[in-house]
């Protein structure tokens, strides 16, 4: 079978650099064009992409890349707003989509990406790489083996060190601060360990890591899901900028017969110079992730992370919103 | 002292029992279910409403009460036994090594201005539990919240029977009049052997973390089992009586316990009518 043949679109979010250096690396992936309309990030991802292979288009205007006719898929990572836009664009020129999280800024825009890609018969997918670190398959594949029975509460973090700048804390780009950014990995472990959509969110949310912020920092989430189950967020762009490490994905899930709590950043080595460092050892869930999606791809199958997936984040996002701007429990729209 | 102290229910009596004897000598300790020819004793109390419901009588005798939560039903009758005067609520966290470290880091500006508090509390489904764990665990940390960040604005909470057939689970977030914000998850159902303890404050200019699952100074594994323990030369229990002991003698010392207990009763009933109403309150 011939390799899917793959581009990079936009490297306003850092991932880009990441989930570029994947599809430079899988073998069922041909890497064949990038797009950036910023000269740095296109001179920093072109210097990327030498290092693996010559011959990759590099384009300026992102059109001119969707007008190719040997990309079957893109990769979006710009800054939110864009998402929509981006995703439209690429599924009009017969693209397959890889969409960076949170998908869009609000549920209508989501639906109407997810409707436009199914009009067009090309696949969307959300990148969500949790789903694709080790220790989520390992904890993935113990649960539903049943050795911690059935799901009784979960319990998730999703730090960051407080240094995000740029378009990240402008809330016209971005769309918010860490409930924006931050609370749909965590939702998304949570709805696809216990196969239950969030039907109602409480939040809580401030600038306080760094109160010059137009965009809130810190936040906590109480989730109710199908059937009363509870999930707990704590998204918080919180962590000291020197912090060993650059935040955590933790999750700690209650069962019948037990407990099971993971952390994707705890494969790691302590390295302390004139400071100290968590150097991970872990295998790349990006690359797993990419992985995933052109074999989905290749294979005529959704991804394993959908469309719906990143849909059912932004829903919850904007009731998130809604509760702290209330206080009160929000439902969450299905 | 030569008050004689009674000692009355509760999971820990054997240890209180050891604290007494050391604190006040063993001829004044004894052990009672139940009030009888003793006025002016020290009567210290634990375990769910059925063993609280000689408190008032003990109060009248010229008894002075130290017990756990709860204290009574509803909020104004814990208020008015704590009006009464003579009664001390049991707050064993103030007391505990690890969070004192913590309260003295936070108050001294360690790590600047408070931002967010994570308090989590996981035990095994084999801990007593009288009614509900709001009931039977959530005064203590209610008070390590206050004791961080202040008055408390607003709380909502969800309580869950998760295991034990009535709530044993409770998730809240909330938010300091400070503006800090706050998650506190509290546990009675998780499997035997397991207990987990987890504080986490972050400031504007660093973090303070504990976890327990990392911090056990000492581990010892046997052919008959293990276990890991954070040896004290003075446990947190004997800390806080000792402290209630000099209260008794100490006006302004007894008033100020009575505030910091009147405040996180205060809470302790929000946050059950948070749960009940489903709403923040």
């Amino acid at each position: 079978m011939p390799p899917l043949r793959m581009a990079a679109l936009d490297y306003s979010h850092g991932h880009q650099y990441s989930y570029t250096r994947a599809m430079l690396q899988l073998p069922m992936v041909e890497f064949v064009a990038l797009a950036d309309a910023d000269p740095d990030r296109r001179g920093q991802a072109e210097a990327l992409v030498r290092q693996f292979k010559a011959g990759v288009a590099i384009c300026e205007d992102y059109h001119d890349l969707l007008a190719r006719e040997d990309v079957e898929a893109v990769v979006i990572c710009s800054p939110n707003a864009d998402h929509h836009r981006m995703t439209l664009d690429a599924a009009q020129a017969d693209k397959h989509v890889l969409c960076e999280k949170p998908l869009a800024i609000t549920t209508a825009q989501a639906e109407e990406m997810i409707h436009v890609c199914e009009e067009e018969g090309v696949f969307l997918g959300t990148a969500y790489p949790c789903r694709f670190a080790p220790v989520i398959w390992e904890m993935k594949h113990r649960v539903e083996a049943g050795e911690i029975g059935q799901i009784l509460s979960l319990s998730a973090t999703n730090h960051l060190c407080s240094m995000l700048s740029g378009w990240f804390v402008e809330p016209e780009r971005s769309g918010g601060g860490c409930i924006r950014d931050h609370i749909v990995y965590a939702l998304d472990l949570c709805r696809w360990f216990s196969g239950r959509e969030p039907v109602e969110v409480y939040a809580e949310a401030a600038t306080l890591a760094r109160p010059e912020l137009a965009v809130e920092d810190v936040g906590m989430l109480v989730i109710t899901f199908e059937g009363g189950l509870i999930g707990t967020i704590d998204p918080s762009w919180n962590r000291p900028p020197n912090w060993t490490r650059w935040g955590d994905v933790t999750l700690r899930i209650l069962g019948t017969e037990g407990v099971i709590e993971g952390d994707i950043t705890a494969q790691a080595i302590s390295c302390t110079t004139d400071t100290t460092r968590w150097l991970s050892y872990g295998e790349s869930m990006d690359y797993y992730l990419l992985k995933n999606f052109a074999e989905s791809v290749l294979a005529g199958r959704p991804p394993l992370v959908t469309g719906w997936d990143g849909r059912m984040g932004v829903a919850t996002i904007e009731a998130a919103y809604e509760s702290i701007r209330t206080h009160r429990p929000m439902p969450i729209a299905g | 002292m030569d008050r004689p102290v009674i000692i009355c229910g509760g999971p820990d009596i054997e240890a209180r029992t050891r604290a007494y004897l050391q604190l006040v000598g063993r001829r004044r300790v004894s052990v009672a279910s139940q009030i009888g020819e003793f006025s002016e004793a020290i009567v210290d109390v634990r375990g769910g409403l059925a063993s609280k419901r000689l408190i008032p009588a003990w109060q009248q005798h010229g008894c002075t009460v130290i017990s756990d939560s709860p204290l009574a039903r509803t909020l104004a009758q814990s208020q008015e036994l704590i009006e009464r005067g003579n009664l001390l609520l049991t707050l064993p966290s103030l007391y505990d090594h690890r969070y004192q470290l913590v309260l003295q880091q936070t108050a001294q500006g360690a790590i600047g201005d408070l931002i967010t508090v994570r308090l989590i509390r996981l035990l095994p489904m084999q801990s007593p539990l009288w009614n509900s764990i709001t009931f039977t665990y959530v005064l203590d940390p209610l008070a390590v919240l206050q004791a961080l960040g202040g008055p408390v604005e607003r709380i909502m909470v969800q309580e869950r029977a998760l295991r034990r057939g009535r709530p044993d689970t409770l998730f809240a977030v909330g938010r300091f009049k400070g503006g800090a914000i706050f998650y506190l998850e509290l546990s009675a159902a998780y499997p035997s052997r397991y207990q987990s303890e987890r504080i986490e404050v972050v400031g504007a200019e660093g973090i303070l973390e504990y976890d327990s699952d990392r911090n056990r100074s000492l581990r010892l594994l046997t052919t008959a089992g293990g276990a890991l323990h954070d040896p004290l030369y003075e446990p947190p229990l004997f800390r806080m009586l000792r402290d209630y002991l000099r209260c008794m003698n100490d006006a302004s010392a007894m008033e100020e316990h009575c505030e910091r207990a009147q405040a996180a009763l205060e809470l302790l009933f929000r946050t059950i009518v948070s749960a009940q109403a489903h709403e923040a309150r």
